[in-house]
């Protein structure tokens, strides 16, 4: 994001980054047995903050984060809603 | 320099959001030279808060701000599809030979906006509308003329592919003199017969084509230096040259 955006927010391909950034297999060990599993389909909904930038061309540059504040305050952040499917693919 | 809280139109946003979801897509794919399996993207769907405002013209967009009240709701649903289904549903790019009618300054907006809403963006879109028999006034409402958009995006599509000469002969011989000239774009439109004037005389043309001019001449009129030589290929296009024989 340019210099003069709210750095806590990051760009939306860097969201959707985090999100995905999990282990794909996940172990657990019984007595000399290790059961394996892996998740097939997420699916993730979240009020999102966005920040939307429009350069003087008219192009728009997105960032956004998950909801920063927890604290009730009389001006509350405005929440869109984000829902994204991610679905495991096997690699050739 | 970039701004918040701007007004932003849709095609904009859509951009820069399949810009990112590309950005994402092309870190897993070199996340997955290592893993034999990760996560793909399958579909986002984005609900915003939005104020929308129509100028007469174009809708735009602005992000609800914290303390607004009131804000529509737009919902954009992006989903994977695959390379076949893209070119399926698609037209085509335009090509290095077509012109695009946003390049083209003489169109005024409107027409352009009207154009644009009947799947007319390039020259060529406009050729195969004329090539069907659909009247363009009508389906435009009035508002465009095939007749005069028609040499208007010639005249911009020769602009774009101006004549280029490369090498100029002469060649004298007792019974027929020609002058041979090569080049790219000498000859655009088939559909004009172009017409060459020779130290003065109009001339024949024997063969003309897009890299190859044969113009026959009289070996009488050829001078040793400044013959002049103009073609006119079309009615947007004019080429004159000055040559010299020295053998």
């Amino acid at each position: 994001m340019s210099d003069n955006t709210n750095e806590d927010f990051i760009d939306f391909s860097e969201f959707i980054e985090e999100f995905i950034s999990i282990d794909t297999y996940m172990e657990s060990h019984f007595e000399h047995q290790t059961v394996t599993l892996h998740v097939e389909k997420i699916t993730t909904e979240t009020p999102c903050q966005l920040h939307v930038e429009v350069d003087d061309k008219g192009e728009v540059k997105l960032g956004s984060i998950p909801p920063l504040y927890y604290v009730e305050t009389s001006f509350m952040p405005v929440f869109h809603n984000i829902k994204i499917n991610f679905e495991l693919e096997e690699n050739n | 320099m970039a701004t918040a809280n701007r007004s932003w139109n849709l095609e904009s946003f859509l951009d820069s959001l399949i810009v990112e979801l590309d950005k994402a897509r092309e870190t897993l794919a070199i996340k997955a030279i290592n893993k034999p399996l990760t996560y793909a993207v399958k579909d986002v769907n984005l609900e915003m808060q939005l104020f929308p405002s129509f100028d007469g013209d174009n809708v735009k967009f602005i992000t609800a701000q914290p303390g607004q009240e009131g804000a529509s709701k737009i919902a954009i649903q992006l989903g994977s599809i695959t390379d076949q289904q893209i070119r399926k549903t698609t037209k085509e790019p335009n090509t290095a030979q077509d012109v695009s009618i946003d390049l083209i300054d003489e169109i005024d907006t409107d027409t352009k906006n009207t154009l644009r809403k009947i799947g007319v963006t390039s020259v060529n879109d406009l050729d195969k509308i004329q090539k069907k028999n659909v009247d363009l006034l009508k389906a435009s409402n009035k508002k465009v003329d095939y007749g005069k958009l028609a040499s208007l995006l010639n005249k911009a599509r020769r602009t774009e592919n101006p004549p280029k000469v490369g090498n100029v002969n002469f060649n004298i011989s007792r019974s027929t003199s020609t002058i041979n000239v090569e080049g790219d774009n000498l000859i655009f439109d088939e559909k004009y017969t172009p017409v060459a004037v020779f130290n003065g005389e109009m001339v024949k043309l024997t063969s003309a084509s897009k890299s190859n001019l044969q113009i026959q001449i009289n070996a009488d009129k050829v001078k040793e230096e400044d013959n002049e030589l103009i073609v006119v290929s079309d009615p947007y296009t004019v080429f004159k040259m000055k040559l010299d024989n020295n053998n």
